[in-house]
């Protein structure tokens, strides 16, 4: 049964990303760097992507893991596995 | 009713590294604390195309180990003239643990077996020959109506039997012929815990009574691909060290090598009065299953693999009084693991002392689990715990405390783990007894 | 303080165990024994199957001449011997691809007829066999650091002669001649070649019976049936055992006379004082086990009566390469023996009943579930029809026992028959003597550093006894 992308995911996604990190949905802008500005290292950069993993059931390719520094990547990453699963 | 089982000890150790070769150069280069890196260079024709630290061996020469000079030769046509290095290592280390456990056997039947262990055996080899081949071709004058299927057939032929450089029968096939082995032997590749599965192997070989004894050997001599692999992810050293489990560490760092174990059953070693450094009291094991370069922090697969072994060997978590972790010096990897390691020992009175090889003998990949056993092995026989090197700036965040000075303390019962790329995690125990 | 339910608690009923309890009880000492089996005697007792009767493991026992050392224990403790054992002489044959060697009795004969066969050697078969039979045991204790083969070359230079004098070591010790204690090479000489072919009336089960009852007689209480999981420890003394089913029995001593690895890893497992031992024997080389097939046959032996006595064959004679055989398990050496041969009463409906046995190692259980049990059996038949024609054209009966049998029997290490391996290095650990560093706690039988065979274990149950009657003041 192909799955829909959700209406909400900019919001679900941010609830997920923010309760890895500690911090609130409203402070991942865009640009937002997770490194540079939200303190996220590489253990959190993969404690993120599990996260993501399980809540939008998807799988993230291993090359793509560092590439996800803000939330814009984090949100490209996620449309693009979901779209990959609706075909 | 108590166990009666076989029991498998090991009565041999033949390590080839940076810093000695054969077991009493390499334990003083261990106790003199002095690692041997050099800066790599890599060129083409003359150009430079990257430089890397790594671990380096300075002098090695197959002919100087007592190995059957025809042998060597017959593998050296095969290879049309190619000195595989890594290869070699893997003969010198049989050579060399066959030579440490006096264990003789005759040439035409012998219960003796083999097990190799390499991550890439053949491959940067064949990536240069390949990468040679094509760009002759693409250089040279080729028609510009060259079909695809002449094309294929003019470069395929070329390197087709190189296939067997990559092809890991035909380097067991190589090692078990110069050394007369005909009993079963495998080719393991699990990463960079290939040793602790093939010392499993080598025991459950000897336990179903397929062989008496069974010499296990890996080896690796990274090269530029690798490097270059390492590099794009992030994860190997730029001023060439390893620090385990600190704020600063930035990497892994290669080290040429490989090592040679010798595995058998008590009662056969016994009869034969051979000198014994410890048992295998067993193996724990657990496919993580997640990704391959990355681990997935969180998951306790590794704390599995660690609880698996101590079921295995039938030892408390208390009688462990050494663990040796893999501790490559890169955070997500350190991080892992220390979780690990502080999930199963954090709440025992008595907690192990920690301490990691790497810093003196490089990332020997897929041969790293079975060089730093054989370092762990010589720590248990001389009572002597080698401290951490380049663990000037412990990470808080692990919570873990590695031996910082050399050691001298009673050991008897050891642990090495591994947490490797694509998620096989292992643990070995050995006793002494 | 609450009194002890007794005196002394020997674990198992072995021969050493029933010795030791005997010499215990006859002194007054309240003494029990617990069991696992059904019956008494450890590797020293019958089974029968289709009315056929077949030892175990031991088939023969030795020493008991006037002045031998079984029948002195047998005197002493009261047991009567007239009229309950037959005795065959030659006790021993020992079956070569040339000829067949006899043990007699009489030692002068087994020394002419050693020196028929090697006529070249005929000064030294007599000085050789006089030593081992006369000498003083100080001066044979003396030998112990020596192998056997060192002792035997010292003498010899034949080596057919030195492989037909080593076989019967390998079959008794478990070791070939350059592996194996001198001083137990000449012990099993002197103690069970020299004195051998003793056979109780009825099976080897009647001598431990006839120690069984004489130990109730004399006051003491065996308890058949009966897993022990535990030595009770209290104020650094042993002080009872403790019963698979939890039931503790009290006693002022405790005596193991069952597997070492059991009284060690199990029994007192975590005890302080008895780290030292338990660290020693995880390093110790066990005896090999054995490998038995018990055959119900046709044939009547009237028509073989050299398997009245024990009979060794040996199809080669390089000594390593006999030992490799047997390690290997394609033995080239084996042992045939009859107790209806032996006791004719035994004979049960035409059926002669034969054992054919030989030592291997244990391996593990997976190894004897497969082909290796039938391959072997089919070896010892085809290697027996030499002596028996067309054996398996007689066979109605067919058992076999491999090292695992000889495990579950009575738990000792991987099957081991004779205790630790008698290696110089170590026979005679002094670690492993009867009085072991946990006060009251004492040891017996072939897991001590006395040699092993029944005349042995004997004898070590009745130095325990000594030992422990000495602490009571009664000596």
């Amino acid at each position: 049964m192909a799955k829909t992308i959700p209406d909400n995911l900019e919001q679900e996604l941010k609830q997920v990303i923010a309760n890895v990190i500690g911090r609130e949905p409203e402070e991942l802008k865009p640009e937002t760097d997770f490194w540079k500005d939200l303190g996220v290292d590489s253990i959190k950069a993969i404690e993120i992507t599990v996260a993501i993993e399980r809540h939008f059931k998807i799988a993230v390719r291993d090359e793509e893991i560092p590439k996800i520094t803000n939330f814009g990547q984090a949100m490209k990453v996620v449309k693009e596995a979901l779209d990959k699963k609706n075909k | 009713m108590s166990k009666q089982n076989k029991r498998i000890v090991i009565t041999g150790i033949g390590p080839i590294s940076s810093i000695g070769i054969g077991k009493d150069a390499f334990w003083n280069g261990i106790l003199k604390q002095k690692p041997n890196i050099k800066l790599e260079k890599c060129l083409v024709d003359g150009e430079l195309w990257g430089e890397f630290y790594t671990h380096k061996i300075d002098n090695f020469d197959i002919s100087k180990f007592g190995i059957d000079k025809d042998k060597l030769n017959d593998i050296k046509e095969w290879k049309e003239g190619e000195e595989i290095v890594d290869l070699n290592y893997l003969i010198a280390a049989v050579k060399l643990a066959l030579d440490d456990s006096k264990l003789k056997f005759d040439s035409e039947s012998n219960d003796i077996g083999l097990v190799l262990a390499h991550e890439n055996l053949g491959l940067m080899p064949f990536g240069f020959k390949i990468s040679d081949i094509a760009y002759e071709m693409l250089i040279g004058k080729q028609k510009k109506d060259l079909s695809k299927k002449e094309f294929f057939d003019k470069f395929y032929c070329k390197f087709l039997k190189s296939g067997y450089d990559i092809q890991t029968f035909a380097d067991l096939f190589h090692v078990t012929r110069v050394f007369n082995i005909h009993n079963y032997s495998l080719f393991i590749n699990n990463a960079c815990a290939s040793g602790l599965y093939a010392l499993e192997s080598a025991s459950q070989i000897i336990k179903n009574n397929q062989a008496k004894a069974v010499v296990v050997a890996a080896s690796d001599y990274p090269d530029i691909y690798k490097y270059l692999w390492f590099k794009q992810i992030g994860i190997y050293s730029p001023d060439g060290k390893i620090r385990p489990f600190c704020k600063d560490s930035n990497g892994l760092v290669f080290g040429d090598g490989g090592v040679g174990i010798v595995l058998e059953d008590l009662e056969y070693a016994q009869r034969r009065k051979a000198s014994i450094y410890a048992e295998y009291l067993g193996g724990g094991f657990d496919l993580e299953g997640w990704k391959i370069t990355v681990p997935q922090i969180g998951n306790t697969s590794y704390q599995r693999a660690i609880l698996k072994a101590l079921d295995a060997a039938e030892v408390d978590k208390e009688d462990v009084e050494l663990l040796c972790p893999h501790g490559v010096g890169s955070q997500p990897i350190d991080y892992y693991e220390a979780k690990a390691i502080t999930d199963t020992f954090g709440n025992n009175s008595k907690k192990p002392l920690i301490t990691t090889f790497k810093p003196y003998i490089g990332h020997n990949l897929g041969s790293s689990a079975l060089l730093e056993t054989a370092i762990l092995l010589l720590s248990l026989k001389n009572n002597i715990v080698p401290p951490t090197l380049n663990y000037d700036s412990p990470d808080s965040k692990f919570n873990l405390s590695l031996v910082k000075k050399q050691l001298k303390s009673e050991l008897k019962t050891v642990m090495k783990i591994c947490c490797a790329f694509a998620g096989f995690n292992a643990a070995s125990i050995f006793r002494k007894i | 303080m609450k009194k002890d339910e007794y005196d002394v608690i020997i674990i198992g009923a072995g021969i050493g165990g029933l010795v030791c309890g005997c010499y215990l009880a006859k002194a007054g000492l309240k003494t029990l024994i617990v069991e696992k089996n059904a019956k008494p005697g450890g590797y020293c007792t019958s089974f029968k199957r289709k009315g056929v009767n077949f030892d175990a493991c031991v088939h023969v026992l030795s020493s008991l001449r006037k002045r031998g050392r079984l029948n002195k224990f047998c005197e002493e403790l009261g047991i009567e011997t007239r009229n309950k054992f037959k005795v065959h002489d030659p006790s021993d044959i020992v079956v070569t691809p040339e000829f067949k060697i006899n043990f007699f009795h009489d030692l002068d004969k087994t020394i002419q007829e050693f020196q028929k066969y090697f006529p070249n050697q005929k000064k030294e078969i007599d000085i050789f066999f006089r030593f081992m039979a006369f000498s003083p045991i100080s001066l044979i204790l003396q030998q112990r650091s020596k192998t056997f083969e060192e002792m035997l070359s010292g003498y010899f230079t034949d080596s057919r002669l030195k492989t037909i004098l080593s076989v019967l070591i390998l079959s008794l010790a478990g070791l070939p001649a350059t592996e194996v204690s001198a001083f137990v090479g000449c012990f099993i000489y002197r103690e069970f070649l020299f004195d051998g072919g003793y056979y109780p009336i009825g099976g080897i089960q009647s001598f431990s019976d006839l120690l069984a009852n004489r130990f109730e007689a004399l006051g003491g209480i065996i308890i058949l049936s009966t897993l022990v999981k535990k030595i009770s420890i209290a104020n650094g003394k042993a002080d009872g055992v403790i019963l698979a089913d939890g039931k503790l029995i009290s006693s002022k001593y405790v005596v193991s006379a069952c597997d070492a690895r059991q009284t060690f890893f199990e029994f007192t497992n975590g005890e302080v004082s008895l780290e030292r031992i338990k660290n020693k024997i995880n390093i110790f080389l066990p005896s090999l086990s054995v490998f038995s097939l018990y055959l119900g046959i046709t044939k009547n032996l009237n028509e073989i009566p050299e398997l009245k006595a024990n009979v060794w064959v040996i199809a080669t004679y390089d000594i390593q390469k006999i030992y490799h055989s047997l390690i290997n398990c394609q033995n080239e050496h084996f042992a045939i023996t009859s107790s209806s041969a032996k006791d004719r009463s035994l004979l049960i409906n035409d059926t002669e009943s034969i054992c054919l046995c030989t030592n291997v190692p244990f391996k593990d259980t997976s190894y004897w579930d497969g082909a290796a049990k039938e391959l072997l059996a089919d070896r010892l038949i085809r290697m027996s029809k030499v002596f028996i024609p067309e054996l398996e054209k007689h066979i109605i009966l067919k058992i076999i026992a491999t090292p695992i049998t000889l495990y579950k029997w009575t738990y000792n290490y991987r099957g081991a028959a004779y205790g630790w391996a008698s290696t110089p290095k170590q026979f005679g650990d002094p670690d492993l003597s009867q009085k072991t560093p946990l006060d009251n706690l004492f040891l017996t039988g072939h897991w001590t550093n006395q040699s092993s065979g029944i005349t042995s274990v004997a004898n070590c149950g009745y130095d325990t006894a000594i030992l422990i009657l000495r602490e009571e003041g009664k000596l």
